[in-house]
């Protein structure tokens, strides 16, 4: 009667020693704003400068998963107003993402990537509630992540938790992540929907704030279970972002979804096109990185 | 020698301290460019440097480490910059003296000095007339004897029409050819430092410090300024047909066609089509707006700059932008955002970009029938304070500036006498790519010219 | 384009028009949009080789002085503790995209 539509969206940040577009550190401290410079804090007149060691780390990512490297990829600025994000906009790769395809294969299926692409992160926040206020830490902004999108091609949570170890424990074995999810370096955000074999189409919902495979089960378990009786007490999946609440083991709306419309897409006209040669993905895939470190691809004639 | 160099700073010194309170040139000035700090600087200097003793402007919206960058806006005006952009970097090395930043049109969305927050430059040559914008004040510093040369920034002419209106020497280099790294981005694409001088030598020389490769900016060039082509055959200039009949002021026309009539004695002169012309100002308009709406998004009270507090987040936001930053830039925010939406199933933007480069196209072969386009730099003088209050009237000087500025090539204005009203006339010629050195010669024949 | 589109524009941009703002801005955009539907007219041209390629830099972390970090704590409108203090948001909006 239900068809089950799970997909993963994984946010691993890269092991760099510096940020994806800048040089501060990219080593975790507790001490907040230690790691900051005029680029990551987004001041008039800084620029970014993109940190070859990231796009090494993701081709490497990326060749172990099987995806199509693309020779030609580009930057485009996402734009939105969040308190985590100093130049309301987000430097990620909407239009030509560097990776496309390929699939990583469980015991008994094969889940596909759709895509996977750099991006940087956002700053950490820390809550006041009683003086109804916010902390923000800019460490984190900045640094590299590789987010990896999935096809909607899990049937229940305990593939969902097994793709994530899995793909974890790749991401720590090919030296590409730290993968520590108590420090953030290893994030992920499922969505999920409801294909009714008759009737209509519902809506997607996103579920963010999980940090364990184990809440990831429980999360995808329970809202399967709150979507179908939606439907089936005749109401509609309204498309959504929520949160998973663990105390109570329930998810809960924290706000609507925005259009992809509202976020502006403009390509990043301070940075170039990114290319890499199919000798420099192979060297990179092998876990070596070509021997003159600082390249300057630019290839500028008058 | 150092006699000399002290009386010139001093003239201009003196210059400042009489005239800025009603010429509003200089906006801020710091502890770090008074006066009496000038006697150790000089004898901490190397004085073989090329800029040793020079005093130069610079545009509030190029970052100088101790001073603000307000970028003419309530929303910066207390902010204290803690970097040196590359130009000023290259500026310091050459031995310069930095003599305060110079007012302009907020965010440098103007073309008179009117909309800045704190208050318009005054055009030396008459107290009721614009000087000109974005960088009225570079221009007026300059034209009033303040300091010995400016840094401006252009866009869309923002160095060459407030030139063109107070009487000196403006340039727009190739874009790439001068680094943006520390420029307040306005249209990244499109956005270049560029000098101000009251003649054509020092502003080249200004030029040739500046540029340069910038491994921080991905814009820039692997170009340093000697390594630019010399040209010494040059025998044709072209004049193009759609800029030619446009309607001009009876004075600038008059220059105009002097200055053809002269050139044409030694030059052949061809007359060119610009047939993708008028896309260039929708283009632009375009281009710039959807560039701005993000580059002017993280002005929001939120990590720098003043901030209007409130109980959310959302509506700080919004209190802080709101009344912090002016009608024309909200404005320009706005249109820029509804370019980049696709409200309407348009995609302006991206029609915007292809149109500019069937203008760099069309452009870069004009260049290959002749060495460079004159033009006038605007097609009038300076107008009296509030005398454009339409925007399209106002967007109408950019005319003759917008083209080559869409196709990323290096244009100069430079004076060319005086309307009836004493106003000055300035002349423009536009080169292909990284052909500064042979604008330069060409300007100053030009230069020579402008004193028959 | 009406008042409600417009509106939402604002929102977007984190702008309040005041109604004066709002009138002329709508009347603006009508026009353009008529004005600058021309630039659709042109064909697509395809201009791979002209695009500037990517700087690349070399991995090394590089920290900023104290006193210059300093100096970046200091410009942050509040704070405390070394972080940079703002309003909650509302209710409504209390996750972000990453």
């Amino acid at each position: 009667m239900f068809k089950l539509c799970v997909g993963l969206e994984i946010h691993m940040q890269l092991l760099c020693q510096s940020k994806l577009f800048c040089s501060c550190s990219a080593s975790f401290s507790s001490a907040p704003n230690r790691h900051i410079c005029p680029i990551c804090l987004a001041y008039p007149g800084a620029m970014p400068s993109l940190n070859h060691q990231a796009v090494v780390l993701a081709v490497r990512m990326g060749s172990a998963l099987r995806a199509q490297i693309c020779n030609t990829s580009a930057f485009d600025r996402k734009c939105y107003f969040y308190p985590d994000m100093p130049k309301a906009y987000q430097i990620t790769q909407y239009r030509h993402p560097l990776i496309q395809g390929g699939y990583l294969d469980l015991d008994h299926t094969r889940i596909r990537i759709r895509e996977a692409h750099l991006e940087e992160d956002s700053a950490r926040t820390i809550h006041y509630p009683d003086k109804g206020e916010i902390g923000l830490d800019f460490n984190r902004a900045g640094l590299a992540l590789l987010e990896i999108v999935t096809e909607a091609d899990f049937c229940d949570a305990s593939q969902a938790s097994d793709f994530l170890k899995k793909l974890h424990r790749m991401a720590i074995d090919l030296g590409v992540s730290k993968g520590k999810m108590e420090e953030g370096s290893f994030r992920f955000d499922v969505n999920i929907s409801i294909i009714p074999l008759t009737g209509k189409t519902q809506g997607r919902v996103e579920i963010k704030n999980l940090n364990s495979f184990r809440l990831l089960e429980k999360a995808i378990n329970y809202e399967k279970i709150r979507q179908m009786e939606l439907i089936e007490n005749g109401g509609m999946v309204a498309s959504e972002t929520r949160s998973f609440d663990a105390s109570l083991g329930i998810t809960v709306p924290l706000r609507k979804k925005d259009s992809i419309n509202d976020y502006r897409f403009l390509p990043e006209p301070d940075l170039g096109t990114l290319h890499i040669s199919n000798d420099e993905i192979e060297a990179y895939s092998r876990n070596e990185a070509l021997k003159d470190s600082c390249l300057e691809q630019s290839s500028n004639i008058i | 020698m150092l006699q000399v160099i002290l009386e010139s700073y001093q003239t201009h010194e003196d210059q400042l301290h009489r005239q800025n309170c009603k010429l509003n040139a200089f906006i801020s000035r710091t502890s770090l460019s008074e006066s009496s700090l000038y006697p150790s600087y000089l004898s901490t200097t190397n004085p073989s440097l090329p800029l040793y003793g020079i005093s130069v402007g610079v545009k509030d919206n190029i970052a100088v480490k101790g001073f603000p960058l307000s970028n003419g806006s309530r929303i910066m005006k207390d902010f204290v910059c803690p970097y040196d952009a590359f130009v000023i970097q290259k500026l310091r090395s050459a031995g310069a003296w930095i003599m305060g930043k110079t007012n302009m049109d907020e965010f440098a969305m103007g073309s008179s000095n009117e909309f800045s927050a704190f208050g318009p430059a005054i055009n030396p040559h008459h107290p009721s007339y614009v000087p000109g914008g974005s960088s009225g004040g570079s221009a007026v510093a300059v034209a009033s004897g303040m300091c010995s040369m400016a840094l401006g920034s252009d866009t869309g002419g923002s160095i060459r029409q407030p030139a063109s209106f107070c009487g000196v020497v403006g340039i727009r280099p190739s874009y790439g050819l001068v680094s943006r790294y520390g420029l307040s981005a306005f249209c990244s694409s499109l956005d270049q430092i560029g000098p101000l001088a009251k003649d054509v030598d020092s502003a080249f020389k200004l030029l040739s410090i500046i540029a340069g490769h910038d491994p921080r900016d991905n814009s820039s060039f692997h170009l340093e300024y000697e390594q630019l082509p010399e040209n010494s055959n040059v025998t044709t200039f072209g004049i193009i047909k759609e800029l030619d009949q446009i309607p001009m002021k009876d004075d600038v026309r008059n220059a105009y066609e002097f200055l053809k009539q002269q050139l044409s004695k030694e030059f052949q002169l061809k007359e060119l089509s610009l047939s993708h012309f008028k896309y260039a100002l929708p283009a632009y308009h375009v281009i710039c707006d959807a560039e701005a709406s993000s580059n002017l998004a993280r002005y929001a009270g939120t990590h720098l700059g003043d901030r209007v507090n409130s109980t959310h987040y959302q509506s700080m936001l919004k209190q802080s932008r709101s009344l912090l930053l002016g009608t024309e830039v909200k404005r320009r925010i706005i249109l820029g955002a509804y370019f980049l939406s696709s409200q309407g199933g348009q995609d302006f933007y991206h029609h915007a970009i292809n149109a500019q480069k069937h203008i760099r196209i069309e452009m870069e072969r004009i260049f290959e029938k002749v060495s460079f386009v004159l033009s006038p730099t605007t097609p009038d003088t300076a107008f009296r304070f509030g005398g454009k209050k339409d925007p399209v009237a106002m967007y109408y000087s950019d005319i003759c500036t917008i083209p080559s500025s869409l196709a990323g090539l290096p244009s100069i204005s430079i004076p060319f006498g005086k309307s009836r009203e004493g106003l000055p006339l300035g002349m423009q010629i536009i080169g292909a790519r990284f052909s500064e050195k042979t604008l330069h010669r060409l300007a100053k024949k030009i230069e020579e010219l402008s004193l028959v | 384009m009406d008042r409600a589109s417009l509106r939402h524009l604002c929102d977007l941009c984190a702008l309040e028009l005041n109604q004066e703002e709002e009138e002329s801005l709508l009347g603006d955009l009508l026009r353009i949009a008529h004005e600058f539907e021309v630039l659709s007219e042109l064909p697509p041209i395809q201009d791979s080789e002209n695009t500037q390629r990517v700087f690349f830099r070399d991995d090394h972390p590089q920290e900023l002085s104290e006193e210059d970090r300093q100096i970046l704590i200091k410009n942050f409108p509040i704070q405390s503790e070394s972080y940079l203090l703002m309003p909650a948001l509302d209710e409504t909006d209390a996750s972000s995209d990453t």
